[in-house]
């Protein structure tokens, strides 16, 4: 890919439409199946991870955010006047139990993956959005996990390692515990490290 | 802890049913009187030092006795050990290790006022601190062991916590060896043999015998180079003694050769304000624990002729140090290219060799801070996979070569990664997109402005001259974006960063793990994205670029560049780039071509 010649910092192209968030359906830029791709459209996660989300982030507020938020406001009581530390408190609460109620369908939308011809391309991220290319070749192995919560629900979460590590290089959260099964080994068999 | 019958329970608890295990030696423990913790679970200092005088005739041997479950079928090749001296060795550096880490708590000890009651706390923790290390020390020399059996390199440690590792040649990415003060004097060296992923292989196998590190370097370089399909060569045994005498005969092509002078510079060059902020804020903390007499003292001391004085002197110091550190370390450096394999050597009181196999290279970084720029010279740094992220005060990294010329840096960029023909230095880049230079403009902004709201807060009547600092931000900013710019070409990814600190990453496309796009929130805000490419052990970010650019990049760099779209269909957006040269006529039917999508071209 050559780069045309220009002086060094014109800018090099006029600027995006502002807002624009590029996202999976909206920008043909990133084709997430090829002419010959296997596995059909993009696949998005398993329905009931919206419930552990949910759960988890419930679970969270009650063991986390409930005490920080006693503490906060009690802590502000004593500067303040009591009704302020209270209000605090609350307030902090209700802005988590909403987000707690509201966030996870929104990172459920915002969440696909696709098994195109070389790579697998996951897309994530509501806030921050993330688009994640794994070539084939460059995966090491493949995990599954579960941890209670999740197979509570029937979910297991798909790791993806390659020698660059796991954490950011594709992980998906939510899937079927068979799904996940059949994309491990979908995975592993087109994956084959290739040394490093 | 063993069962009457010596089968070791937790052994076979953990290991069910895998055979694997007994054949790997995990079986002679139970019988090595070194390992054997039926007694107690910490062995009496006595009880074990009485085991290495026995060990002694019988290097490198396995010291203890094979016991009745010697594995079946494959030959098993005996375990090694560490050279007796090794404990010596080991145990002053540590202790240094030590002390050095603790610092605080030394000074607290040292300088801590009186008559408080904690210092013997303070003391006991010191005291407690030591006591660990030597225990670990101790535990590490007496319990480790090494061969290589059966195609692989394996090793294993540890009393309480043990640990096994296998190792398959293929996964080497560096070899080195280390020689310190200590090493040299007994005749030891330390071999650090590391793998993608794992930089912590310091101190392993510290120390060898020369001989023994030599015959270990052989036989792994032998196995290397039977997995790659190279000369036949019998996994274990030492056939290549003749090859590394003729090896060892050919020097190969000297890269860089550094004079001292040159050592010099780069530790004068090199950032220090860190050490002066540790300095000053250690100073103060003495001050505040001195009596109150000293207060006027300290009072005294914030006078600008001392104060100034006394900075410069700060700053001198700091200066010196890092200069001799360098010196140091850097000592007598050279860098030759011997076939496919890079090999580096350095350093005074320490001696270190590092081999890297050409191959291993993942990524090259040249850092030209703008004090190493003018006077010509540039650092690179040569990753490999074994390279985590390495502060450089506290590990040196890997293939660091640190003064180049300038006008060498192409060539040796070249030499150091034969398969990338690009040549950052002359290639047109390209710049980051304009908006990014809003975004870095705010975010420097702001970044200076709590710096000296901080500075001007706690610091005055000093801390007013911090206000300089505000138009900076700005300038150096728009310097910064100016000087960015990324390029991909057929083999490889360049990025060119920074203006006070210069860093160009150059990386070949076929070491690419994964290629990510990251759009946090206020990116969104401005049609931004980042782009970040991921090699083994490293990642390198991309200038700040639009989204639909950095979408296409994400295209471009995946393995199959046939699918490379043609342009974004989205509103307004004009499609500056010629369609990519590997565009096939037939573009996937999926995608709008620039017809279709009525965008003007």
């Amino acid at each position: 890919m050559d780069s045309p010649a220009r002086p060094p910092n014109a800018p090099s192209e006029t600027s995006p439409a502002p807002g624009s968030t590029g996202c999976l359906e909206a920008n043909a830029a990133v084709p997430v199946q090829g002419p010959d791709d296997p596995g059909g459209p993009p696949s998005r996660l398993d329905r009931r991870v919206v419930q552990l989300w949910r759960m988890q982030r419930l679970l969270r507020l009650v063991l986390v955010v409930g005490p920080v938020a006693t503490a906060l406001g009690v802590g502000i009581a004593t500067v303040a006047p009591a009704t302020v530390g209270m209000v605090v408190a609350a307030l902090l609460v209700s802005v988590q139990l909403l987000l707690a109620l509201a966030w996870p369908p929104l990172e459920y939308g915002a969440f696909t993956y696709a098994l195109r011809t070389d790579d697998l391309l996951v897309q994530s991220g509501v806030l921050f959005k993330r688009w994640s290319a794994i070539p084939f070749h460059r995966i090491q192995h493949v995990d599954t996990r579960q941890g209670p919560m999740e197979r509570f629900f029937g979910i297991s979460r798909l790791l993806v390692y390659t020698a660059a590590g796991v954490s950011a290089d594709g992980s998906i959260p939510g899937l079927g515990a068979a799904q996940a099964e059949r994309l491990r080994d979908e995975l592993s068999r087109r994956g084959g490290d290739d040394g490093v | 802890m063993s069962e009457p019958d010596g089968s070791d329970p937790r052994g076979s608890a953990d290991q069910p049913s895998d055979d694997g295990w007994a054949d790997r030696g995990w079986a002679d423990e139970v019988t090595d009187p070194l390992l054997d913790d039926s007694a107690d679970p910490v062995p009496s200092p006595l009880v074990d030092e009485a085991e290495p005088a026995e060990a002694l005739p019988d290097q490198p041997t396995s010291p203890s006795t094979d016991g009745p479950s010697d594995p079946p079928a494959v030959a098993d090749t005996p375990w090694r050990s560490l050279h007796p001296l090794s404990l010596a060795v080991n145990l002053l550096p540590q202790a240094w290790r030590t002390a050095r880490a603790a610092w605080p708590l030394l000074l607290v000890v040292v300088f801590g006022g009186a008559g408080t009651g904690l210092e013997a706390v303070d003391l006991s923790l010191l005291v407690a601190f030591f006591v660990l290390t030597i225990a670990r020390t101790v535990t590490h020399f007496l319990t480790l062991r090494y061969r290589v059996h059966d195609g692989r390199f394996e090793v294993r440690s540890g009393l309480l916590n043990r640990r096994a590792r296998v190792l398959d040649p293929a996964r080497i990415q560096n070899i080195e060896a280390v020689q310190n003060l200590f090493h040299k004097a007994a005749g030891l060296v330390e071999v650090r043999v590391e793998t993608a992923g794992d930089a912590s292989t310091q101190g392993l196998l510290s120390a060898l015998g020369t001989d023994e590190a030599h015959q270990l370097e052989q036989e792994l370089k032998t196995l290397v180079r039977a997995a790659r399909g190279g000369s036949s060569a019998t996994a274990g045994t030492v056939t290549g003694t003749d090859e590394a005498t003729t090896e060892d005969d050919d020097e190969g092509d000297v890269l860089v050769n550094g004079s001292t002078l040159e050592a010099l510079a780069y530790g004068l060059s090199r950032r220090t304000v860190g050490t002066v902020a540790v300095l000053t804020f250690v100073g103060f903390e003495i001050l505040g624990r001195m009596g109150p007499q000293a207060a006027d003292e300290a009072r005294w001391i914030m006078q600008p002729q001392v104060f100034v004085p006394a900075l410069l002197l700060a700053f001198a110091g700091s200066w010196a140090w890092s200069a001799g550190r360098a010196l140091l370390s850097h000592w007598r450096f050279r860098l030759r290219r011997r076939g496919d394999r890079l090999i580096s050597e350095e350093g005074l009181t320490t001696r270190r060799r590092v081999e890297i196999p050409l191959e291993k290279v993942q990524l090259i970084r040249v850092d030209e801070p703008l004090t190493r720029r003018l006077m010509g010279y540039g650092t690179v740094l040569i990753e490999t996979a074994a390279l985590g992220f390495a502060d450089g005060e506290l590990r040196q990294a890997e293939g660091v070569v640190p003064m180049v010329a300038q006008n060498k840096l192409p060539s040796l960029v070249h030499a150091a990664a034969p398969r990338i023909s690009a040549d950052p230095w002359s290639m047109e880049l390209r710049p980051p997109h304009r908006r990014a230079l809003h975004r870095a403009v705010f975010v420097r902004t702001v970044r200076s402005m709590v710096l000296a709201g901080l500075l001007v807060g706690f610091m005055r009547p000093w801390g007013w001259a911090a206000l300089v600092l505000l138009p900076l931000a700005p300038l150096l900013a728009w310097l910064d974006w100016r000087w960015q710019g990324w390029a991909i070409t057929e083999d490889a990814v360049v990025t060119r960063q920074g203006v006070l600190r210069r860093a160009t990453h150059v990386l070949a496309r076929d070491k690419i793990q994964s290629v990510q796009v990251l759009q946090p929130p206020l990116m969104q805000l401005h049609g931004l994205a980042r782009v970040i490419v991921r090699v083994a052990g490293t990642a390198v970010a991309l200038p700040d670029i639009g989204i639909d650019q950095a979408l296409r990049v994400l295209q471009e760099l995946s393995p199959d560049p046939t699918a490379m779209p043609s342009a974004d269909a989205s509103p307004g957006a004009r499609d500056r780039e010629p369609p990519g040269t590997h565009q096939t006529p037939e573009a996937p039917a999926v995608l709008p071509s620039p017809a279709d999508a009525g965008v003007p071209a």
